[in-house]
């Protein structure tokens, strides 16, 4: 156990929800992008989380999970195709593959991220103010 | 050097001279006004016994330490166990061990409280043969 | 050991005990807010033994009793799991952060209560404050 119970767990949330901002960000970037660096059409990430146990040293007992990110995965859901004849890539019907970023699901997972960073904040508050009481103990 | 040490050593000088202190002592009265006594009411109380010479005295009838250098050593080991213990969990937080913070602090109050306490002792002991010593005989 | 009576009172261990359980239900709840996302994930509380080892001691130690020996403090799947998200999580925020409050609360009362305490013990060993 730490000094401030709980951080180990609270700060693996930060990392991954911080991770998570970042892959949101990126999709809301490449929202138009019909060609990346492989010349594919842009494929919305997702994070998928995953929960580690926390191994404190010298403790064998569970002392709760932290969370980790498994990986960033693609998006499976089929690409939106829209008319663009003009546009370089399109096939024979004049349609191009966009991107499946739908920038109102993504605003939605930023708020749900940002939400989960500040409780997380939160959590690691009240543990230091926690430990800072029970200095006081030996005043 | 250890606190400690120099308090053991102290004590135990004028334990010897106390014995034969306090064996003088007893048919005085106990009472607020009387200091020495009542130092010795704070440990145990104190049956009145005839003014016989008696080397020692026994402060405890239930078999606890019967002299009072004894008493003293069996404190001292005490605190300093107690403060073996408060390093030990003190080294373990930092180390990142199992011991929860507040176990540390409690140990290490408790070292620090029973050593004051066994400080104070001491002091009223010291005071009172101090007391005797000037008394016009 | 001589010294020991000034530290043997229910109200001293019963305070430790209240810290020792709130110290590790911190960490229960600080898992749970950060599992808040992850799928498939079953909240986690203090073991049942634990705490009802912990309800009983302090029954006892209000009674001015003494309690020797207690259960090892731990953490596990929680008994009761409110209704699973479509990902499988268990974990409601707003509950959570509602007791992460009131444990906060609990540990640092205790710890204050503490201090109270051996800050009169000390004024009562040296006459001074």
């Amino acid at each position: 156990m730490g000094m401030i119970p709980g951080i180990e767990a609270s700060s693996s949330a930060l990392d991954v929800e911080r991770t998570r901002l970042d892959v949101i960000a990126g999709n809301l970037a490449n929202a138009q992008n019909t060609s990346d660096a492989n010349g594919q059409v842009y494929r919305r990430k997702m994070v998928v989380f995953e929960s580690k146990l926390n191994n404190a040293l010298g403790a064998d007992a569970n002392m709760g999970s932290q969370v980790q990110v498994a990986r960033i995965i693609d998006d499976p859901t089929p690409l939106p195709k829209v008319y663009l004849p003009g546009n370089p890539k399109s096939d024979a019907k004049g349609m191009v593959e966009m991107p499946n970023v739908n920038p109102l699901d993504e605003m939605v997972d930023m708020m749900t991220a940002t939400r989960s960073y500040q409780a997380n904040l939160q959590v690691i508050s009240a543990g230091r103010s926690m430990f800072e009481q029970s200095l006081k103990i030996a005043e | 050097m250890n606190p400690l040490d120099a308090l053991s050593a102290v004590t135990q000088v004028q334990a010897p001279a106390l014995q034969g202190a306090t064996s003088a002592f007893t048919p005085l009265p106990s009472g607020p006004a009387n200091p020495v006594s009542e130092t010795f009411n704070l440990l145990h109380p104190i049956e009145a016994t005839p003014v016989a010479a008696t080397p020692s005295v026994a402060l405890n009838a239930v078999g606890g330490p019967s002299t009072w250098g004894h008493m003293v050593q069996q404190m001292v080991m005490d605190v300093n166990s107690k403060q073996v213990t408060a390093g030990q969990k003190i080294n373990d937080v930092l180390q990142g061990g199992p011991t929860p913070v507040h176990e540390a602090m409690v140990a290490s109050e408790e070292a620090s409280l029973s050593f004051e306490f066994l400080s104070e002792m001491r002091n009223k002991v010291v005071d009172a043969y101090q007391q005797v010593m000037q008394m016009q005989v | 050991m001589p010294s020991d009576g000034l530290f043997i009172s229910p109200t001293l261990q019963s305070l430790r005990l209240t810290m020792d359980d709130a110290a590790v239900r911190q960490q229960a709840i600080a898992s749970n807010i950060a599992n808040v996302n992850t799928p498939g994930y079953q909240r986690v509380d203090i073991s049942s033994t634990f705490q009802r080892a912990y309800t009983d001691a302090l029954k006892q130690l209000s009674g001015g009793g003494s309690v020797d020996s207690m259960p090892e403090p731990s953490i596990e799947t929680a008994a009761v799991q409110g209704p699973a998200r479509p990902d499988g999580n268990t974990v409601q925020i707003e509950q959570e952060m509602v007791n992460l409050d009131q444990n906060s609360a609990r540990y640092e009362f205790a710890a204050q209560m503490l201090a109270n305490h051996f800050h009169g013990l000390k004024t009562a060993i040296t006459g001074q404050s």
